[in-house]
C-alpha cells in the first residue's frame, strides 16, 4: 500500500489539490492603511486625562498612577492652588517606555487617567512621544466623545 | 531569411516582454494559494507592480563586493539571460520558427544545461561562502538531473524518430499526443524540468533558509534582476518544449487551416506548465540536498533507463 501511494504520488497530488482549492477561496487580508480593524472595547491604547463636566481637571495629583507604573512612565508636577487645593502644573506620559499594562488606570481613584483606543502614534521625533498635559486633555476630549458614542 | 529574422524578433520580444507579467502572475497565484491577494496597491489590483519593480531595480546601487572576481561577477548574470535566449531561439512556436534546426531538441538541452554555469560562476566570483556553496550545489545538482532528463528525452526521441520539433509535432498529429505513449517520460521530464530551472521544490542553489540568498546573495540592481530574467525565460522555454514533446505542440483542431490558432494552442499548453511551476512552488517545501540527489540518482535515473526499453518496444509496434 505504501509503495502504491509513493508510486502514484498520492500525497503530492493531495497537497496540490489543497493549494488549488485554496486559490479560489476569498482572501483574508485586511488592507491595513486603507482598511482598519476597529480595536476591541477594552483595548489599551495611549493614555488620556478626563475632564469634569465643568472643564476642571479630574486628576488631583495623588501620584498613585506614578507609583503603580512598572516602567516609570508617568511624571507630574503640582503646586498649591489659591484655595489650598493641589493643582496640576504638568502631567507627562513617556510613551517610549510605556508597556500599556493599564495599571495606572486601575490605580486611579478618580477615574481621571484612562486609555483610548488609539494605537497609531508613531512619530519622527522622539520628543513627540512624550505627552504633556495639553495633549492628554485633547485625548481626554476624544475619549469622552468616544465613550458617549459607545453608550 | 526575412521571415526568420521576424520570427527571431518575435521570440526574443515575447521572452523579454512576457517575463514581467509572469512575475506578477506568479505573485498573484502564490498569494491566492495562501489566501492573500498578492500585489494590490500599484495600479488596479497591483497590475503595475512589475513596472514599479523594474524602476526600483534599475535605480538601485550596483554593488560589487570587495575581493570579488570583477569580470566574472559582471559576466555571470548576462550569461544566464543569453543562455536562456539561445535556447529560446530554436524553439518553434507554431509557424514562427526563428532558427530551423534539425537537432533543435539537443540544442535546447545543451543551452538550458549551460545556463547553470551562470549560477556556478556567480557563486565562484562573489567572494562569499554562501554564494560559493550555492554554486557547488548547482554543480552537483546539474549532474543529478541531466541524466534522467537525457534519458526521458531519449525515450521520446526513440518514439518520434527525430530531434526536429517539426517532425515531433507531425508524428504526434498523426499518432496522438506523446503523453499517452510515454506517461513515465512525461512525468520524469516534469520533475527534472523543475530542477533544471531551479524552482521549488528543487531550488537548492537559492535555499534562503540556509544560504542567505544563495548564488545571488551579493548581487543587486539590474544584475540581480538578470538572474530572474534568465530563470523565467528558461521556464517559458522548457514549458514550450514539454508541450511540444508530450502534448502535441501546435497541433489541434483547425490548426492546419489557421496557423495562428496553432500558435495559440501551443502558448496555451505552455501557459499550463508555467502555472504548474507556480503551483508546485506554493505547495511543496524544499527538498534537502541529499534527498534531492538520492531522488535523482536512485529513483529517477533507473526509472528513466527502464523507460527507454518501453519506448523502444513502442517504437517497434507504433513506428
Amino acid at each position: 500500500m505504501n509503495v502504491v501511494k509513493k508510486v502514484a504520488l498520492i500525497d503530492l497530488l493531495k497537497g496540490m489539490s489543497i493549494t488549488l482549492k485554496t486559490m479560489f477561496k476569498p482572501t483574508v487580508t485586511v488592507h491595513y492603511p486603507f482598511e482598519k480593524v476597529p480595536p476591541r472595547e477594552r483595548f489599551r491604547g495611549i493614555h488620556a486625562l478626563k475632564l469634569n463636566p465643568d472643564g476642571s481637571y479630574r486628576c488631583e495629583a495623588c501620584y498613585l498612577c506614578a507609583e503603580m507604573c512598572p516602567s516609570n512612565v508617568i511624571d507630574m508636577e503640582m503646586t498649591e492652588g489659591k484655595d489650598g487645593k493641589k493643582e496640576l502644573v504638568d502631567f507627562t506620559v513617556d510613551l517610549t517606555r510605556c508597556l500599556f499594562c493599564g495599571l495606572c488606570v486601575e490605580a486611579c481613584p478618580r477615574d481621571a487617567i484612562v486609555m483610548t483606543d488609539i494605537y497609531e502614534f508613531s512619530q519622527y521625533v522622539v520628543d513627540k512621544l512624550i505627552l504633556h498635559k495639553e495633549d492628554l486633555m485633547e485625548l481626554g476630549r476624544y475619549y469622552q466623545e468616544w465613550e458617549r458614542k459607545r453608550k | 531569411m526575412i521571415n526568420n529574422l521576424l520570427s527571431m524578433a518575435f521570440i526574443v520580444g515575447l521572452m523579454l516582454v512576457a517575463v514581467p507579467p509572469i512575475t506578477y502572475l506568479e505573485r498573484k497565484v502564490l498569494g491566492h494559494m495562501q489566501q492573500r491577494p498578492g500585489p494590490m496597491v500599484v495600479g488596479f489590483h497591483g497590475i503595475l507592480q512589475p513596472l514599479a519593480d523594474a524602476i526600483k531595480l534599475i535605480f538601485k546601487e550596483d554593488i560589487i563586493p570587495k575581493g570579488a572576481d570583477k569580470l566574472l561577477f559582471m559576466f555571470a548574470p548576462s550569461f544566464s539571460v543569453f543562455a536562456a535566449l539561445l535556447a529560446a531561439s530554436v524553439v518553434p512556436i507554431g509557424f514562427i520558427q526563428a532558427v530551423p534546426m534539425k537537432s533543435a531538441l539537443l540544442f535546447v538541452m545543451a543551452m538550458s544545461a549551460i545556463s547553470i554555469y551562470a549560477l556556478i560562476l556567480a557563486g565562484y566570483s562573489s567572494n562569499d561562502k554562501y554564494s560559493f556553496l550555492a554554486g557547488m550545489r548547482a554543480a552537483a545538482q546539474v549532474l543529478g538531473y541531466e541524466l534522467p532528463m537525457g534519458f526521458a528525452v531519449m525515450a521520446a526521441v526513440i518514439l518520434y524518430g527525430s530531434f526536429d520539433f517539426n517532425e515531433i509535432v507531425k508524428w504526434q498529429s498523426q499518432h496522438g499526443w506523446g503523453i499517452f505513449y510515454q506517461p513515465i517520460a512525461f512525468l520524469l521530464f516534469l520533475f527534472v524540468m523543475v530542477a533544471e530551472v531551479g524552482r521549488p521544490p528543487f531550488d537548492l542553489p537559492e535555499g534562503e533558509s540556509e544560504l542567505v540568498g544563495g548564488f545571488h546573495t551579493e548581487y543587486s540592481g539590474m544584475r540581480f534582476a538578470a538572474f530572474f530574467f534568465g530563470e523565467y525565460i528558461n521556464i517559458i522555454v522548457l514549458s514550450l518544449v514539454v508541450s511540444l514533446l508530450f502534448l502535441g505542440g501546435w497541433s489541434g483542431p483547425l490548426a492546419d487551416k489557421y496557423p495562428a490558432l496553432g500558435v495559440l494552442y501551443h502558448l496555451g499548453k505552455a501557459a499550463f506548465f508555467i502555472f504548474l511551476t507556480f503551483w508546485l512552488r506554493a505547495t511543496f517545501p524544499r527538498y534537502r540536498f541529499d534527498q534531492m540527489l538520492s531522488i535523482m540518482w536512485k529513483i529517477l535515473l533507473p526509472i528513466s533507463i527502464l523507460n527507454l526499453f518501453i519506448a523502444a518496444a513502442e517504437a517497434l509496434f507504433v513506428g
